[in-house]
């Protein structure tokens, strides 16, 4: 048995992770990417699952189906990827916090029980914290960023551990297999699912996070914790038909953000946050075709986002900014980097012979088969709108467009080898899809390269490119400008907190004026409110980390109300 | 030789401009040959109004101009200054 355990992959990381520590810095490097491909084999040799009754549950450890070694398996090889891509940074931190990360992820995959589950789900969010600890040339280090994305997370797996209770209680036990809406706890497990798989409205962590950390750290964190909450999706909301609607405003609501943005890395998060809604619309629709497309398109997009993540840190490594308006020209320094992100850009943009075009049109077939008319039309239309931004946006701005006269050297060599082969994926995957259709869980027989399906997308990008030369010769095209976008976020980082004090302050003043009973107390319990979460108080940082603790606080005492 | 001379920044953007131009032709091109090729393949059409010919170019040059220039009327609205939450 306990051999067993040792060659779970996750066991294997976490030791890895530790021995960083240890180790002189030149060994830890190489640890840190022999690593996860060690535990890429133990993800393959691992017996089919272990169960077993503790405390009074029914545990199952790990369950090493089809699905969780497709995910596990890419998992381990843009971890991999990622850490290679880590080593100029040379930060111990970086190659341990990886490896957990990493460790976690898979160790979730491979869960067979919602307890389990919970466990690794929080880990991923502890294991990505020192991700975000880096001091960002243009933002700094925020310790306010840094609450905020942890006080998500955390509310992710409050709400997930709120559902768990909610199922065990009804006697429906732990096990993590379909779950859908309409069971008890459904709603509080997906709502805890939807955070981390950035759902509208509860999306913002991404693009407010993700921006801030180091090149490699970006890497990593955009590879784990969203596509995880895919898999989770798959594995528990399979045809659970909300996920339609909320999956079309994913793959359009971010695009406009993305247009907009100047920050190339944010642009990519949006764009991140676009791609997930393709992924939502499969599991909504949940056909075989649809959940195997929604898989399929999960493992193209940790890579192909990968590179255009890494080939955006090699800028920031080398120019210290991914503004935009600070960019241009830089195809001249940094050529192979450039070459690289076009690789990233044309995967995405669902390039024939690359392999966004191989994944996301399985989850556009099955809407059409489904009869979904509106639903196709939708992906279409996000789909020129990837075009735009991660396709010509990101390496027009940074590579090409005015020169910025900046000067800088090509990217070092470990990244240039990160992406080299992670590029070299991309490319694999679009010539040979079967390679990756063999791997997926329910066997779709789907067949991209047909005459009319090429044709019909070589039309969709050739004019949408053309829409773009005409708008950017003729001056339409909005011009790069430094600013902050109000997105959702705005609530939370500015009108609550904003209001709560306004509120405090006209209470004081009805309060003194009147002498009323009322406004003493009321009074009295804002300040309480501001002792327990404002800048000043025992748990908040700032007013907006304030009221989200006590967010989790009351959903903490209603978990442990059940428990009780 | 003039030839030989160090180019001036505007004889480099003349150069450059030519380049962008040959390439737009090709995109054009191409573009139009997309459109042919499906009065040559047989098509098989998803629903009944995407059986109109050359619906994905009309679709992908609609929608891309949508989005920009829709992005671009969203933008007063939600601009701020760089610095606005502070952190």
């Amino acid at each position: 048995m306990a051999t067993e355990l040792w060659l779970h992959p996750a066991s294997l990381l976490y030791l890895a992770a530790a021995l960083i520590w240890l180790l002189p810095k030149a060994g830890g490097r190489v640890l840190a990417v022999v690593a996860p491909l060690g535990a890429l084999a133990a993800l393959w040799l691992l017996p089919g699952g272990l169960s077993l009754s503790f405390a009074g549950l029914d545990w199952e450890f790990w369950r090493a189906d089809r699905l969780a070694r497709l995910f596990g398996t890419v998992f381990l090889l843009a971890g991999a990827l990622g850490l290679l891509y880590a080593w100029p940074e040379n930060n111990r931190r970086i190659f341990s916090a990886g490896l957990a990360y990493a460790g976690s992820a898979v160790g979730a995959t491979l869960a067979g029980d919602l307890a389990t589950l919970f466990l690794y789900w929080e880990l991923t969010a502890l294991a990505s914290l020192p991700l975000l600890i880096y001091r960002h040339p243009d933002y700094g280090l925020s310790l306010n960023a840094l609450l905020r994305y942890f006080a998500l997370q955390i509310l992710s797996g409050l709400l997930l551990l709120y559902g768990i209770v909610e199922r065990e209680l009804a006697g429906l036990g732990l096990g993590f297999d379909a779950i859908g809406l309409d069971s008890p706890g459904g709603l509080w497990i997906l709502l805890g699912f939807g955070i981390k798989a950035a759902f509208p409205l509860l999306h913002n962590w991404v693009q407010d996070a993700y921006p801030r950390a180091s090149p490699a750290g970006t890497v990593l964190l955009s590879t784990f914790t969203t596509k995880l909450a895919i898999y989770v999706l798959i594995r528990g909301f399979a045809g659970t038909d909300i996920l339609v609607p909320i999956g079309v405003v994913m793959t359009l609501f971010p695009i406009f953000y993305a247009v907009l943005e100047n920050d190339l890395r944010r642009v990519l998060a949006y764009s991140l946050n676009n791609q997930l809604g393709f992924m939502v619309v499969g599991v909504g629709i949940g056909t075989p075709l649809a959940l195997d497309g929604a898989a399929a398109h999960a493992f193209c997009h940790i890579l192909y986002k990968s590179l255009l993540f890494m080939s955006m840190g090699a800028v920031l490594f080398r120019t210290g900014t991914t503004k935009a308006t600070e960019l241009g020209g830089l195809y001249r320094s940094m050529p192979w980097t450039a070459r690289f992100c076009i690789v990233g850009s044309a995967s995405i943009s669902a390039l024939p012979l690359l392999s966004g075009f191989v994944s996301k049109s399985m989850i556009m077939a099955a809407a059409v088969y489904e009869g979904q008319a509106w639903v196709w039309v939708a992906l279409l239309i996000a789909s020129a709108g990837v075009l735009d931004h991660s396709g010509i946006k990101v390496p027009f701005f940074a590579f090409f467009a005015h020169d910025s006269g900046r000067r800088v050297d090509e990217a070092p060599r470990s990244m240039l080898l990160a992406m080299a082969i992670t590029a070299a994926g991309c490319i694999l995957i679009g010539l040979a899809p079967g390679l990756l259709y063999a791997l997926l869980p329910l066997g779709s027989d789907y067949h991209p390269y047909t005459a009319d399906h090429v044709v019909t997308q070589m039309q969709l990008l050739l004019f949408a490119g053309l829409a773009f030369v005409w708008l950017f010769r003729s001056g339409r095209y909005p011009d790069e400008v430094r600013a902050a976008n109000l997105d959702f976020d705005v609530t939370y980082r500015r009108w609550i907190p904003q209001s709560v004090l306004a509120v405090e302050g006209g209470l004081a003043q009805a309060g003194g004026r009147l002498g009323a009973q009322a406004g003493r107390l009321a009074q009295s319990l804002l300040a309480g409110w501001r002792r327990v979460g404002s800048d000043t108080g025992a748990l908040g940082g700032t007013p907006a980390v304030g009221w989200m603790t006590a967010v989790f606080l009351l959903l903490a005492a209603l978990v442990g109300g059940w428990l009780v | 030789m003039s030839s030989e001379a160090p180019k001036t920044a505007g004889q480099e953007d003349a150069a450059q401009e030519r380049g962008v131009r040959l390439a737009i032709r090709i995109l054009l091109a191409l573009g139009l040959l997309s459109v042919l090729a499906e009065f040559v393949i047989h098509r098989h059409t998803e629903f009944g109004f995407s059986a109109l010919p050359g619906f994905y170019a009309l679709v992908g040059f609609a929608a891309y101009c949508a989005i920009v220039l829709g992005a671009k009327a969203l933008r007063p609205l939600l601009k701020r200054p760089e610095d606005y939450y502070g952190d």
